[in-house]
């Protein structure tokens, strides 16, 4: 529970601090849903970028983080406005006027949200957060700073782009890592919702807009990026956030809406890479469109430049650590596929394969249900109702902005086909933009009215889509925790770390690390999942390289590993896969490079004997 | 009440085809678990 107070205390500083921003910029926004969704965006922007400043001056002790917070607060209480959300129509009168199929829609939706808020009060339990996304922040915290090149070698993914892992360590100096996926999952969902929401809105009704939003946030793949720690829900947000402002100025014109719209793409650079690509495609897009529009060259370019720098600007910090800890801004996007490169999920080759990726992207199978194999869920089939009721007529009034967002589309799509992760949850800000282009460019009126059949057939299969995706998500065990009856070790215990066939260190494993030399640095051979793990715990992709053992042990030697560990659960998981081709030469040579330390369970930590190995 | 044109039911039949399609495609597999659980909590073998 005092992760959701933490919440609504860092909610409450984003927007008035945001607003703050906001009122001095003259941004001028229309409606409660506008004001709460751009300053909540902009204020959280801006605390991770004053969390990250700290994280610049080796200033990440508890007590700092704890003080820059109280300082945000007071200046938040201090300039708090008076937000004025009372909406202009009776909200009673507004919800009677609905027709039905549209009630059980936003009730759904709602239920939905309140589901995935429980959910996010719970243990991290997802594989990638726990691996990745909060043993970065939890480093961070103990090495009292961002500048640290043991982690560039440690984590490839420590040198991602910074804004949200200063967000989860904030919420992990708050109170815990709870609070770090009710930020990074919960919180940037909602306001994800509200941007599509908002851009929709701009443009058409009221009920088509919460439509479309609700299809977006009710899809498959979002439903475990909510529920976690990841990334990409926060970097989604900013993204949209930036495409429905700049969607806005193609209706206004302002140049003040134009480069407030960049510091939210700003943001979102500042969170994730792929970002660049719409920072490339809407700078050149802008550029040419201002040519068209008979602006001079010289208007035109300083526009689009300054557009494009204020972008690059608000999200440098996080590549100019890079710069100066690897040499390479964006270090590690040109490195290389991490490892998933050789475990068989890049399929598409070329644009023949097309129609492949898209059926996969949107049903998670191939034609027409045979399985897939892909580590991800389904976009699903709901976000696309709109499409056969595209008009071209309404398209056509939007002309520069619908080409230049296609161009982004087809250009992300085409991205993430052919890289190694072809997954729908990294096209996630195109497939918004998708949503709220067809939104804005259907012709529903008729469709979707009062006494809409399809209306009620679209609110059905959302009762069945959402009660298929929370189903499985819940357990006896966390309604015990959440109303207090389970300790969160115990929740713990019972969901990863002793879960039958788990491959997560189990508890006594987990006593036996404690126990461990305080140099102890360990290897993992299967998933590599070390946020509760009490020593430092990595995978590193050589462990499936080749045959050469001698090369093996010398890369360890340089890592500076103590101990390996394995699980006979997690080998098999890999070593039994098909698709994957797994290797690990180290196994072949047990006997003569390790010596047995301790095992329980079938999990097992070995000592590298370096000695043996002394001619590498 | 306005009637739809031919455009417009054409359009509307897409759109009910690509939801029971979709709906098919993505969750019969899961419809049928649910009823044969159902039927088994009932009692029903087969």
């Amino acid at each position: 529970m005092i992760d959701l107070l933490l919440l609504v205390l860092i909610v409450f500083t984003s927007l008035s601090l945001g607003n703050l921003v906001l009122g001095l910029l003259k941004l001028k926004l229309e409606g409660p849903t506008e004001v709460f969704l751009y300053s909540t965006a902009l204020g959280l922007g801006l605390i991770a970028q004053l969390v990250m400043v700290l994280g610049f001056m080796g200033l990440f002790y508890h007590d700092v983080i704890l003080s820059l917070f109280l300082i945000l607060l007071i200046v938040a209480i201090i300039f708090a406005r008076k937000f004025t959300f009372k909406p202009k129509t009776d909200l009673k009168a507004r919800w009677q006027r609905q027709p039905l199929w549209f009630k059980a829609v936003i009730v759904i939706t709602l239920l939905y949200m309140l589901i995935q808020l429980l959910n996010c009060m719970t243990p991290v339990t997802n594989g990638d957060s726990i691996a990745w996304y909060l043993s970065v922040p939890k480093h961070f915290l103990e090495n009292h700073g961002i500048m640290n090149r043991q982690l560039v070698e440690d984590y490839s993914s420590s040198n991602m782009p910074q804004n949200l892992y200063m967000l989860s360590v904030l919420g992990m100096t708050l109170s815990s890592e709870i609070l770090s996926q009710l930020i990074l999952g919960w919180l940037m969902s909602i306001l994800a919702f509200l941007a599509i929401y908002v851009a929709i809105k701009s443009f058409t009704s009221r009920r088509i807009a919460f439509l479309g939003a609700a299809l977006f946030y009710t899809m498959p793949t979002l439903n475990w990026l909510i529920y976690s720690a990841k990334m990409d829900m926060g970097y989604v947000m900013f993204e949209l956030c930036f495409w429905s402002l700049l969607l806005e100025w193609f209706i206004s014109k302002e140049d003040k809406v134009l480069y407030i719209s960049a510091i939210f793409l700003g943001l979102a650079i500042g969170s994730k890479y792929h970002s660049l690509l719409a920072l490339a495609v809407v700078s050149i897009g802008l550029f040419i469109y201002f040519l068209a529009s008979r602006l001079s060259f010289r208007e035109a370019f300083t526009t689009a430049f300054i557009f494009g720098i204020i972008s690059l600007a608000i999200g440098s910090p996080s590549l100019i650590k890079n710069l100066y800890l690897t040499g390479d801004p964006f270090y590690p996007m040109f490195k290389g596929g991490g490892f998933l490169r050789g475990e068989g999920y890049d399929l598409y080759k070329s644009v023949l394969d097309i129609p492949k990726f898209i059926y996969a992207m949107v049903f998670g199978k191939q034609f027409v249900m045979r399985p897939l194999y892909m580590a991800d869920k389904p976009l699903g089939f709901l976000p696309f109702i709109f499409f056969p009721f595209l008009s071209i007529r309404k398209l056509r009034e939007y002309k520069s902005m619908v080409i230049i967002a296609c161009v982004y589309i087809v250009l992300f799509h085409a991205a993430v086909m052919f890289s190694v992760w072809p997954f729908p949850r990294h096209i996630l800000p195109a497939v918004g933009l998708m949503v709220i282009l067809s939104a804005v460019g259907a012709n529903t009126k008729i469709s979707l009215s009062s006494q809409s059949l399809l209306g009620l057939a679209i609110a059905l299969v959302l009762l069945y889509q959402v009660f298929y995706l929370a189903v499985p998500y819940y357990s006896r065990d966390k309604a015990a925790y959440l109303l207090g009856r389970m300790s969160k070790a115990e929740y713990l215990s019972n969901n990863i770390f002793d879960k039958p066939r788990g491959t997560h260190m189990n508890s006594k494993m987990l006593s036996y690390v404690k126990s461990m030399p305080q140099d102890t640095r360990i290897l993992a051979l299967d998933d590599g999942n070390g946020y509760y793990v009490p020593k430092p715990f990595l995978k590193k992709s050589y462990v499936y390289d080749g045959t050469d053992i001698g090369s093996f042990v010398s890369k360890c030697k340089q890592d500076s590993f103590s101990h390996i560990y394995f699980s006979d659960a997690g080998i098999a998981k890999y070593t039994g896969n098909k698709n994957m081709d797994l290797e690990y030469v180290i196994l072949g040579h047990k006997d003569e490079y390790l010596e047995h330390q301790y095992s329980s369970q079938g999990q097992h930590i070995y000592r590298i004997r370096y000695e043996v190995a002394a001619d590498y | 009440m306005k009637k739809k044109s031919l455009g417009e039911n054409l359009r509307l039949v897409l759109a009910v085809a690509w939801l029971i399609y979709g709906f098919v495609v993505l969750y019969s597999v899961s419809v049928v678990k649910t009823m044969r659980s159902i039927l088994r909590l009932l009692g029903v073998e087969f």
